[in-house]
């Protein structure tokens, strides 16, 4: 049995992991996908303290990592796919093993949200992708459908637009969301068009995308526009979805949470999910080690055990 | 002889993750395979010859016998998978495939 079982390896769960480890819990950190997190994906970070030269997001998430092994954190890489806080110990299910844990730290952050239309998830990953830094280059001298109106949507489509040969942002607002210096980017970008007041209602292709068809909210008419790729940056949402059921959820999927604590003792929640509005690593940070200092303050209270 | 061809690029987290099982592939694979890494980031014929070749992620790993194309493995993999499969396709394209050139992508690094 774990005294702490923390689900999630960005800078939240690592900054939990840290904090458990180093006193002296038994402390184990079930990875999800990407020891990191979205931060692994960022190519430079600027503003973590204490780092004035230049620094990845993948060498910092390794940094987070040693540190908690110092400390004598074990890591397990794979996703948890249930849990059960019914009674206790606590459980989380990983496969086909049961894990115990005393106390557990939520810290599975956030996923790129879906259009949720035919052909998304069949085609990820052959022509639907999510991340233009990592596969732009792959779109050189193509067209690329964007859809989305936000700041990363608009960023994503300057990123793509330095390769591709045609961007159109398609976006079932009227006016884009993304601040005033990203639009007048766009706007100014040769490459890049809009389509606004439009919605993806399907992407179509056989073994990879050939095209998407759209609806104009505003005159109705539908449209089959040809496509190699299709770039999906409607924003985020919280990973929530194996705690369905076992702790209270808002109607975003949030976890209903006062600071750190949920609904249930001796699990607490940190990082994005507790977080709308800063969504920084050193905001992560601080609230994985709040969460770590409160699963601790409650194992020291005897509590916890059977 | 089989070639097993990487796309990668040094801004993809995934890439880099996944780089230690990619520098052990020589050792694993022997003298049954050769391996090259193509960064795509580096030259735009780079960039063509992945995209001519059907790579829309990175990485990509791509075996090639006999200049044909016998198996992919596409995206994030645990560092066991990765070992496990591309071993898997190679020693499945022992025999040769067809009368066609050997692959020779330009502009490569060898392991």
């Amino acid at each position: 049995m774990y005294d702490v079982v923390i689900l999630g390896a960005g800078p939240a769960g690592l900054t939990a992991a840290i904090y458990a480890a180093r006193a002296r819990l038994r402390t184990l950190v079930v990875t999800g996908p990407m020891v990191g997190g979205q931060i692994s994906q960022t190519d430079q970070v600027d503003n973590y303290p204490g780092f004035p030269e230049e620094l990845t997001g993948l060498e910092l998430s390794e940094r987070f990592r040693k540190q908690a092994e110092r400390f004598g954190a074990e890591f397990l890489e794979a996703d948890a796919t249930g849990v059960d806080f019914s009674g206790r110990p606590l459980k989380v299910e990983v496969k086909d093993t049961m894990i115990e844990a005393r106390s557990v730290v939520i810290a599975t952050g956030s996923v790129n949200r879906k259009l949720g239309v035919p052909g998304e998830d069949r085609l990820l990953g052959h022509g639907v992708f999510v991340c233009a830094t990592c596969d732009a280059a792959l779109y050189e001298d193509q067209r690329v459908v964007v859809v989305g109106g936000g700041d990363s949507a608009i960023q994503e489509a300057l990123d793509l637009a330095k390769f591709a040969d045609e961007v159109t942002i398609v976006h079932r607002r009227g006016e884009l969301r993304a601040c005033a210096c990203l639009k007048a980017r766009a706007e100014e970008n040769p490459k890049i068009r809009l389509s606004l007041n439009t919605i993806v209602e399907e992407i179509i292709g056989g073994q990879r995308v050939e095209a998407v068809r759209l609806r104009n909210l505003v005159s109705g008419e539908v449209t089959v526009k040809e496509t190699e790729g299709v770039l999906i940056a409607i924003g985020w949402e919280p990973n929530t979805s194996i705690l369905r059921g076992q702790l209270s959820l808002d109607d975003g999927g949030f976890v209903v949470a006062n600071g750190v604590k949920t609904s249930v003792e001796g699990v607490y929640v940190a990082g994005d999910l507790v977080d709308r509005v800063y969504r920084q690593v050193v905001t992560s940070c601080g609230s994985g080690c709040m969460a770590a200092i409160e699963a601790e303050r409650y194992l020291a209270g005897g509590l916890g055990a059977e | 002889m089989p070639v097993v061809v990487e796309f990668w690029h040094d801004k993809c987290p995934y890439c880099k993750k996944i780089e230690p099982a990619v520098k052990q592939l020589p050792s694993i694979l022997g003298d049954k395979a050769s391996i090259v890494r193509i960064n795509v980031l580096e030259s735009k014929e780079n960039r063509r010859l992945a995209i001519s070749r059907g790579v829309m992620g990175t990485p990509t790993f791509k075996v090639y016998s006999c200049g044909r194309e016998v198996g992919e493995v596409v995206g994030m993999e645990t560092l066991e998978h990765l070992k496990e499969k591309v071993e898997a396709i190679v020693n499945g394209a022992d025999k040769c495939l067809g009368g066609s050139t050997p692959l020779e992508p330009s502009g490569i690094n060898h392991v």
